[in-house]
């Protein structure tokens, strides 16, 4: 593997802290955060679960700057940025769809409900698939971007849809987090932050290292297009 | 005889005010369903006599976690390797023309 030559300076500090941060988190989680009364140690799936979710958003909200951004400039980093993007929310957005339906059976009984958060979750997981399945058919030509940004664009009233849905309609989702405080134990918070740090922050390193590594795959087609071009090189096509 | 009747009067107020308060609706301020139900992690469905065993499902949750982004950091280093071959052969091609050149 040889991530190290992305960012040499900041490449290796910048996985350090993070697994320094998970670390700290799951000992926070499984020693010192106390059990939930209804639903005990399944309620511990929470502390990644919603992290997760928020790592989601982040994804997919830097998509939608990428995609419009390269819809306005046709900047290649900006495509990058959006490629970058949605695969990352679409990890997140898995293991979300994963962990939730874990912790469900457990809570509901059942392990999916067409509760309005979940269906929104998989709409927008769906939009996003949808989005890295076309850029994905090979070589992406000027159309399959520009489409695909258009996707993109497309998918962010979903993500609003997502977070405000379990505020407009009724659900079974709960919304521990809220603006009014939260029901989350005291002993829980402290575990709940540095979990969302963790997460955050492991996001964050995954999408500077796709990005990182787009932008040299565009700068290869590049360089590859100008050597056709000066016929330096025969064409493989 | 007076105070009499007010006391049953006053007695009777009671007793139909009590009734009246409590088919009162809930005020604005109370908290509205979807608060009081995200204020308590409580099960809303499912069978009461089933015992779900909770430490398989967090361990497939925390394998699903973990599996997930192991995943993705293999996929980063197979697009990496992608990278590093798609150069060096861009590389050689280079090199040939270069010295077909001399």
């Amino acid at each position: 593997m040889s991530f190290a030559r992305i960012s040499p300076s900041l490449f290796a500090p910048a996985w350090l802290v993070t697994a320094l941060l998970v670390l700290a988190s799951l000992s926070l989680v499984f020693f010192v955060a106390p059990m939930e009364v209804q639903m005990g140690i399944v309620q511990k799936i929470f502390y990644f679960h919603v992290p997760s979710a928020f790592a989601m958003y982040v994804g997919w909200g830097a998509t939608a700057v990428g995609a419009l951004a390269y819809l306005a400039s046709r900047n290649p980093k900006a495509d990058a940025l959006a490629v970058a993007g949605a695969e990352i929310g679409m990890l997140f957005c898995a293991i979300v769809l994963v962990t939730g339906p874990l912790w469900a059976r457990k809570a509901w009984g059942v392990y999916w409900t067409w509760d309005p958060r979940l269906t929104t979750t998989l709409a927008a997981g769906m939009i996003y698939l949808a989005y890295l399945s076309l850029r994905s058919f090979g070589e992406a030509g000027e159309s399959e971007k520009l489409f695909g940004a258009g996707l993109a664009v497309l998918g962010v009233p979903v993500l609003f849809l997502v977070h405000y849905s379990v505020q407009k309609w009724r659900g079974v989702h709960p919304t521990v987090i809220t603006k009014q405080g939260g029901g989350l134990a005291p002993e829980m918070v402290t575990p709940f932050l540095l979990s969302i740090a963790a997460v955050l922050s492991l996001a964050l390193l995954l999408l500077w290292t796709r990005y990182r590594l787009e932008r040299q795959r565009q700068a290869i087609d590049a360089a590859r297009a100008r050597a056709l071009e000066a016929d330096l090189l025969e064409n493989e096509a | 005889m007076k105070a009499l009747l007010l006391s049953a009067l006053l007695l009777a107020s009671i007793l139909v005010a009590r009734p009246a308060a409590a088919e009162e609706p809930a005020s604005e301020d109370a908290p509205s369903a979807v608060e009081e139900r995200s204020a308590a992690f409580r099960a809303v469905s499912g069978p009461e006599t089933e015992s779900v065993p909770g430490g398989p499902l967090l361990i497939g949750a925390y394998l699903a976690l973990w599996g997930l982004t192991l995943g993705y950091l293999l996929r980063l280093g197979k697009i990496a390797r992608g990278i590093e071959a798609d150069v060096e052969s861009l590389r050689q091609a280079l090199q040939k023309v270069d010295d077909d050149v001399r």
